[in-house]
């Protein structure tokens, strides 16, 4: 009775998570120019037209530098942070810690006005690091917390044992500190990179002219309504997201990256 | 002037060029590095309002602009927003404009002037201006744009839905409850045939008072509102999907849809439909001078205004009289009842108040 | 002391440089706009006025203002009354599936909001959408859409924000020791009173971190309540959205930005203190 009552919740819950992916998913095979669900005439006339068509495949790609080069900006900003609270309980790290966190949970609207703004202050607009930096600077609560986690989980026993055996400050960090916090770096890595390919309105609001990524295409495609091909590139953007998840589980242990417990 | 001679096997080259170069200039170098080919290549960037719009002009009108004059152009795509005027005044100022001519709507054109973006165009070396329509050639405090093309918003039905079909504006506030997605906020045409229809024109929306009536009279069909839509996709999908029996949108759009095979039939009202219009501007801080003129020129003439009914689904700037089109393309785009103007000098001036009361009126 | 301080310096160099140039300067710029006079034309920064904040007074602005704070409430509350359950059985299920359940939700997070807004008016449409289904179940007498209303925005705002749930949910419920659980059975402890005695302290800290995270993002949304809300419910992010890009006014729009931040700290004080929990560095 328990178990039936689990399976039905489980089964609806995840009915529930997967229905857009397959609206989405069911549109970009639409044989027609509509969005029609469920598809009419399927077929991946779209997917072809998506990959041949030099636009859009530039502003594909143009998501992935972006979101590439945010990631590792964002553990950039991250990794000293949270190596400073471990080490040395920094105040000022904790304070950096209480910014980084404040940026995540602002509203994005209100952001990308500022930003906005910011960018025209200083005179330095429509560029692609604008957008690189702006959405390392929002996303980077997010590797700090993974590398957080991945310092907390460094049994300091090893490193009094690295230490009694005469490991210097350096060789401690190479070889008992940097393999245990990797692929918590790694994790958070993979958090920013898809959090950044799929948020438009940092990177419409700071450098939409110049640096056309995907959503911004897709918005802007909006004058003539939405079209099957937008659907290809959140297809796209899905499987990479599934992906990149998978990797990081099948090299490392997904549940521990998360913060949890190993369970074998 | 020697014509080097363009296949068309090398445009599209030049275009997988274009999409790859972007992706690696853009990650690393200023864009004109995408540019440094051949130097005796005259050469010219044209932005439009993205998508379907934008990919016309480079398929159609472009080349026929590059054919006649053997100037190049890289099409660009425009976003639509407010911070499109602001990156560019930015970008302008600092002297590298990512753009030599630009598509905008005539509020974005006084907004610009005010700020000093464009450059004083030489009425002279653009002959072909005369060809417009007269209401076209208005003078204006400063000769920095050209008509480019024109564009309406309609009463657009499901036509088995709704029997039988309105010839009125008025038809909006008859007894159709939940039955209408009508253009949300400031820039709705809302304002325009609302005055139009109650208040003889739309010179009632040049003080605040006038506004608030307006804004009163348009409260008055909330009822029939289903659907307040802020993106033309979302009008789309609720027309598709029979959510709304109809509403205001984009004559051009919904004759695409036709063509795609979802019914809806386009009126003009015998008020007028709401016609905006969408102008070239260049940037002051453009370099190419020349080439503007010459596609400035080129586009003021039956030539490329036909391209632009045919192709892009815009409403030409010049009289159908000069033109060759057909009676069933110039219905496609455009209609010989007189329009409803837009509402520009109105918003101009008013667009925060427009904005605020009209927020507050749908909110309430 | 000094050469302490002076590693830290240059370790945090460039965090500090990032976070208080990109975190802390705009925000100063957000304050500095909204006391700024407003120009139709461009981003002005001069003038010095209150002018923006007299908005503030306008029953409108503090209807807005409710119901983002009653959205926020309600769709905190769903999605820490599902996500809390889900994440139980998450954290008990075998390896494999604990993985395929956790690199789905974390997949869902590729998908933007915009196209996540429109499947869910695909899904809630007439002509194809749940309330066929309904119809087929005999709960309705005939399809019709049911977009726009709350329950679409809710629906929607759920499914944003219920991966995150699960992700600050997921560590505590993973430690969570059984053997207490058990310990508490084995001294005659009904389930529930296990239940409410050792898990429910355990994972309140957390549960309440990530109720105040779900209405935070809720608060901060702006595609799914523009989309799929009605305009009578329209919630303060998308009124200073439209303030600011329609009506060119970055000074009434930065005005309301700032009464938003302010509500919305306010808003996680109550939370936490209605539960007596301290934000904890977890």
């Amino acid at each position: 009775m328990k178990a039936a009552g689990k399976i039905l919740f489980l089964g609806l819950l995840a009915i529930f998570m997967a229905a857009p992916l397959v609206v989405v998913a069911g549109v970009s095979i639409n044989g027609t120019q509509r969005m029609n669900f469920p598809p009419q005439d399927p077929s991946f006339v779209w997917y072809g037209t998506f990959f041949s068509d030099p636009a859009w495949m530039s502003a594909f790609s143009l998501s992935l530098i972006v979101a590439v080069l945010a990631a590792l900006v964002s553990v950039s900003i991250a990794l000293p942070i949270a190596y400073a609270i471990w080490k040395y309980k920094s105040r000022l790290a904790l304070i950096l810690e209480s910014l980084a966190r404040i940026s995540f949970l602002l509203p994005s609207i209100v952001l990308s006005i500022v930003f906005l703004v910011f960018w025209s202050a200083i005179g330095h607009v429509g560029r692609i690091e604008d957008t690189i930096l702006s959405h390392a600077v929002v996303f980077v609560a997010l590797p700090l917390a993974t590398i957080g986690m991945g310092f907390r989980s460094v049994d300091m026993a090893l490193i009094e044992v690295a230490r009694t055996m005469g490991a210097r400050e350096s060789d401690v960090l190479r070889t008992v500190i940097r393999p245990i916090v990797l692929p918590y770096i790694v994790s958070g890595l993979v958090f920013v990179f898809i959090l950044s390919l799929n948020v438009y309105i940092i990177a419409y609001m700071v450098a939409g002219f110049e640096v056309e990524t995907l959503p911004i295409k897709v918005f802007n495609n909006l004058r003539m309504g939405f079209q099957p091909t937008m659907c290809v590139g959140a297809v796209l953007f899905m499987l990479l997201g599934v992906f990149a998840f998978s990797a990081v589980a099948a090299i490392g242990d997904l549940p521990k990256l998360l913060g949890g417990v190993s369970r074998r | 002037m020697t014509e080097p001679s363009f296949s068309p096997a090398k445009t599209s080259r030049r275009a997988i060029l274009r999409g790859a170069g972007a992706a690696v200039a853009a990650a690393a170098l200023p864009m004109p590095f995408i540019r440094r080919t051949q130097a005796a290549e005259r050469t010219i960037r044209i932005s439009t309002f993205g998508g379907y719009f934008e990919r016309m002009f480079a398929q159609h009108v472009f080349p026929a602009f590059t054919k006649a004059t053997g100037i190049q152009v890289q099409s660009i795509e425009q976003p639509e927003g407010a911070q499109f005027l602001f990156q560019l005044a930015a970008s302008n100022k600092a002297g590298s404009p990512p753009m030599d001519i630009c598509c905008l709507g005539a509020i974005d054109v006084l907004r610009g002037r005010a700020q000093g973006i464009w450059r004083g165009l030489d009425k002279t070396a653009i002959v072909n201006f005369t060809q417009l329509m007269a209401k076209f050639q208005e003078p204006q405090p400063a000769f920095d744009n050209v008509a480019a093309m024109s564009w309406y918003m309609t009463f657009v039905i499901n036509p088995e839905e709704l029997k039988p079909a309105p010839d009125s504006w008025t038809a909006l506030w008859d007894k159709h409850p939940n039955a209408w997605g009508i253009m949300n906020g400031s820039t709705s045409q809302i304002f325009e045939l609302t005055a139009a229809t109650y208040f003889g024109g739309i010179d009632v929306l040049l003080t605040e008072e006038g506004i608030d009536r307006v804004i009163a009279k348009i409260s008055e069909l909330k009822g029939n509102v289903k659907l307040w839509w802020q993106d033309e996709g979302t009008m789309q999908t609720a027309l598709v999907n029979d959510e709304v029996l109809g509403g205001i949108y984009m004559h051009d759009t919904a004759m695409i849809m036709v063509k795609n095979g979802t019914p809806v039939q386009s009126i003009f009202p015998k008020e007028g439909a709401v016609e905006s219009t969408n102008f070239w501007c260049q940037p002051a801080a453009s370099a190419k001078v020349a080439e503007a003129q010459e596609f400035l020129n080129f586009s003021c003439t039956p030539e490329a205004q036909q391209l632009i009914a045919r192709f892009v689904g815009s409403a030409p700037v010049i009289d159908r009289a000069r033109l060759n089109l057909t009676d069933q393309e110039f219905a496609a785009v455009s209609s010989n009842t007189p329009s409803i103007p837009a509402a520009t000098e109105a918003r101009y001036r008013h667009l925060d108040y427009m904005e605020r009361q009209f927020t507050k009126m749908v909110t309430a | 002391m000094t050469a302490l301080h002076l590693r830290l310096g240059v370790l945090l160099s460039w965090p500090m440089v990032a976070l208080l140039g990109l975190g802390a300067v705009p925000f100063v710029l957000l304050l500095r706009i909204s006391v700024a006079r407003h120009d139709p034309n461009g981003i002005a920064l001069s003038g010095l006025t209150l002018h923006a904040y007299g908005a503030l007074t306008e029953p409108e602005l503090l209807g807005a203002l409710l119901d983002s704070i009653r959205l926020a409430v309600i769709v905190g509350a769903v999605s820490v009354g599902l996500g809390y359950p889900l994440t139980w059985a998450i954290a008990r299920m075998r390896r494999r599936l604990q993985v395929a359940w956790l690199v789905f939700l974390l997949a869902t997070l590729s998908l933007s909001d915009v196209l996540i807004a429109f499947s869910w008016q695909v899904m809630l449409s007439k002509r194809i959408g749940l309330s066929n289904l309904f119809v087929a179940l005999g709960l309705m007498d005939g399809p019709e859409s049911l977009t726009p209303s709350a329950g679409a925005v809710v629906a929607c705002l759920v499914y944003l924000v219920l991966p995150f749930t699960v992700l600050t949910l997921f560590p505590v419920f993973s430690r969570l020791d059984l053997d207490l659980i058990q310990a508490a059975r084995t001294l005659g402890a009904s389930p529930l009173r296990a239940f409410l005695s050792v898990v429910v302290p355990m994972t309140k800290g957390p549960a309440m971190i990530a109720f105040v995270m779900a209405m935070v993002l809720t608060v901060g949304a702006y595609v799914p309540p523009l989309v799929l809300g009605r305009p009578q419910s329209w919630p303060m992010a998308v009124l200073i959205g439209s303030t600011a890009l329609a009506g060119h006014d970055l000074p009434r729009a930065s005005a309301m930005s700032v009464f938003l931040l302010a509500a919305t700290v306010l808003l996680a004080f109550v939370a936490f203190q209605a539960t007596r929990m301290r934000v904890r560095n977890s």
